[in-house]
């Protein structure tokens, strides 16, 4: 569908990103390389959440973005960027995911640790001096882990979407091919996993609410897990 | 009923769905006050409501990764790659046009096999049968392709000769034999590997199988067609001392010899091993480094070394006061001061740079040095840091294994001495150590170091007292300056707040009494500028 000259204005005018791929799209190569520096660890992020492994969360990023550059020259500004390339990243994890549902990996004899790192010690355990309250955070952020893996992959996407990308629920919608009541629904309904999930934590109370105090900070790279 | 009520508890939506929305900033004012009167009367759908905040908060202690240093420099690469494909695919388009009956008859035939081997081959029985594959298939990436491993091997022999060891002849033996051996046999060999091996083996399979299908079936193909060679002994060993030799290099470089073709790649290639090799002989073990980093701290905290950066701090002040202001002179001898002081290495590192000639590619003090010769007093601090140098590394090799000393010795001139040094001292800098040192620090310490702009931040994990990670230090000028960005006025406002407080938030409260503002959302991410 064309997009109308208003939109194209409103979106040239008010995304940074947008004005970035424009130059794309007239082959500016260092343009390209600002535009994969602003979002590479954003879509690392929240594709390692959704396939579960780094590694392949790095090549699909890296898919994602080839993707954007491949159809450079029929780019037009339709919507956010952020928006366009969430919606090629959600589309490439789930034809991963589906496609390793399909074949999965197959391990020789007794199985060695984890792949996706659940084995190996968390760096905040490796110390035996640990203050409580980091590992308090450890044991939370192993919790809030589970719980987000038992979402589903659009509930799933949808949260970190929302709490990694602040987008708007319009937006998730754009990536997730839903309305935005759709997704308001989604959202509700994904919370009220994560409370039933996290409830003996949530009850408690001050293991989260000391995050609130220290700000929240990750306590290690995801990446170190695998 | 009140129709503050009637908005929540009757929508059609849900409670909980509004009270999210609400959370989320996605109603309009008009619905806002409406769960803001409720909320003002109702202690169950303020509890409601905290109970969602809370979960959602939790999420904030979600780790959050980071692309790999080489992400960008790579995914440029394919992209290039990718717009020269385009270009042939369409120029090829415009000479082959393929009559529909061949292209429906291939198709046909595609389809035919994958059916076959869909029905034909179980996952375990695929994992078996692409072991010797799997194994190797780093090797066989690495190098690509059957007429770049005949070339290297015919005419290029000599540049990989020093990667070529017992390990590798080793390693294509049990190649051949893996591939020779029966599926049955396959499962006996697994079955006798310890742990640990067995480890290695699973996660070379994992490695594999997380490819493509078509990059497994490039690989195997490779493969074949290595084993169909005569000479497929020499083939397999070259091309193991080959990976051996690429593996050290940084994923950029590797990837762009991939992406090279034979001949381009062999030209670099025989130009560089040389060099790869020698770095190789460089490298230090775990405990050799361990050794070599004492051997640096002693010598950086000598007094002799200490008298050294002040006396350079010293000029570069005299020079800057006789081209600018004394109280810029001041500022610039104090920075350099504090740099030193906090990273004592800085001076060693930026006398060897400047030997080695690369005084202009690091930090400001090697830039400085690198311009020293324009400056008063400027040539005689170079003959003097150059002087001491020399005491410097003579001091180092008691560290050092013979044979990186031998190097060390045999250079034939200076600045082939000092990269020699530059290597080894790079080895020293730890650069991904960041969450380890992360989680060493005392929580007593934590809420006050997350509060310091990025460098300040870097610069304490840095530091010996928090734990010993030895982090390169970081560039000058990057990330947000000292004590927050500056404001219109001159002052210094904190650093940049990219988090959800940028976004439209819920009018209403939680923590305090209904209606009032909600509790601030504090950044929750480690600025990684």
């Amino acid at each position: 569908m064309a997009t109308s000259d208003t939109t194209i204005r409103h979106y040239t005018e008010s995304d940074p990103d947008v004005r970035l791929m424009l130059r794309v799209r007239d082959d500016d190569a260092a343009a390209f390389g600002e535009l994969v520096d602003r979002h590479q660890d954003r879509l690392v992020s929240v594709l390692t959440y959704q396939v579960g492994r780094r590694e392949l969360a790095e090549e699909l990023a890296q898919e994602a973005f080839l993707r954007v550059y491949k159809a450079r020259h029929r780019y037009e500004p339709g919507a956010k960027f952020t928006t366009w390339l969430f919606t090629i990243a959600n589309n490439l994890a789930l034809n991963s995911l589906r496609g390793s549902a399909r074949k999965r990996e197959v391990r020789l004899a007794a199985p060695s640790p984890d792949q996706t790192g659940a084995g190996a010690p968390h760096p905040a355990a490796a110390s035996s001096a640990m203050p409580t309250r980091i590992a308090d955070r450890t044991e939370l952020c192993d919790a809030v882990q589970a719980a987000i893996a038992t979402l589903s992959e659009r509930q799933r996407t949808a949260v970190l979407l929302a709490k990694f990308e602040n987008m708007e629920y319009a937006e998730i919608g754009e990536v997730l091919g839903l309305t935005a009541k759709g997704v308001k629904s989604l959202l509700a309904r994904a919370r009220e996993n994560l409370r039933q999930a996290l409830n003996p934590y949530i009850e408690r109370g001050d293991a989260v609410g000391s995050l609130n105090d220290a700000g929240g900070m990750p306590t290690h790279a995801l990446g170190d897990d695998e | 009923m009140n129709p503050a009520n009637e908005t929540i508890e009757d929508d059609a939506d849900g409670p909980d769905e509004v009270l999210v929305a609400y959370l989320d900033g996605q109603l309009s004012a008009e619905e806002c006050e409406c769960v803001e009167s409720l909320l003002a009367r109702d202690a169950t759908t303020r509890q409601r409501l905290q109970t969602l905040d809370r979960v959602w908060n939790a999420l904030d202690v979600l780790p959050r990764s980071t692309a790999s240093p080489t992400f960008t420099r790579t995914t440029i690469d394919m992209a290039a790659v990718t717009a020269e494909q385009a270009q042939g695919d369409k120029r090829a388009r415009l000479r082959w046009r393929l009559p529909f009956w061949a292209v429906a008859s291939v198709l046909g035939v595609i389809a035919g096999a994958m059916l076959t081997l869909a029905v034909a081959t179980s996952p375990e029985r695929r994992a078996v049968r692409d072991l010797p594959v799997a194994l190797h298939a780093p090797a066989l990436e690495q190098v690509g392709s059957l007429d770049f491993l005949n070339q290297l091997v015919d005419g290029h022999a000599a540049t990989i000769e020093a990667f070529d060891s017992d390990a590798t002849r080793a390693a294509a033996t049990e190649w051949a034999e893996v591939t020779a051996s029966t599926p049955q046999q396959r499962h006996g060999w697994v079955a006798e590997l310890s742990p640990a091996e067995l480890a290695t083996v699973n996660a070379r399979l994992a490695e594999y199988q997380g490819r493509t299908d078509e990059k497994q079936a490039s690989l195997r193909r490779l493969s074949e067609e290595i084993a169909a060679q005569p000479n497929v002994a020499e083939l397999r060993e070259a091309a193991l001392a080959y990976e051996a030799m690429v593996d050290r290099l940084p994923a950029t470089m590797q990837s762009s010899l991939r992406q090279m073709p034979a001949r381009q790649r062999l030209r670099l290639i025989e130009r560089e091993a040389p060099r790869w090799s020698r770095d190789a002989r460089l490298e230090l073990s775990g405990s050799e480094l361990a050794d070599f980093r004492k051997a640096i701290d002693r010598l950086t905290e000598s007094a002799p070394y200490q008298e050294t950066g002040k006396m350079v701090v010293q000029t570069i002040r005299v020079a800057v006061a006789r081209r600018g202001s004394e109280p810029l002179a001041d500022r610039v001898a104090e920075g350099f001061s504090k740099a030193l002081k906090r990273e004592p290495k800085l001076l060693l590192t930026a006398a060897t740079e400047q030997i080695a000639g690369r005084g202009d590619r690091r930090g400001p003090l090697e830039r400085w040095f690198a311009d020293a010769g324009r400056v008063p007093g400027g040539d005689e601090l170079k003959a003097s840091i150059d002087s001491r140098w020399r005491d410097w590394v003579t001091e180092l090799e008691a560290s050092l294994p013979a044979g990186v000393v031998q190097e060390i010795r045999d250079a034939e001139r200076h600045d082939e001495r000092a990269r020699i040094v530059s290597h080894l001292l790079r080895q020293t800098e730890v650069e991904d150590d960041l969450p380890t040192a992360f989680a060493r620090i005392d929580v007593s310490e934590l809420d006050s170091l997350l509060l310091k702009p990025t460098d300040e931040f870097r610069d304490e994990l840095s530091g010996r007292a928090l734990g010993g990670a030895d982090l390169p230090p970081p560039f000058w000028g990057e990330g947000p300056p000292p004590g927050g960005r500056p404001g219109r006025d001159g002052e210094r406002r904190p650093p940049f707040d990219r988090g959800r407080d940028s976004r439209r938030g819920p009018p209403g409260g939680l923590d305090g009494p209904p209606g009032f503002p909600p509790p601030r959302r504090e950044p929750r991410e480690i600025d990684r500028t």
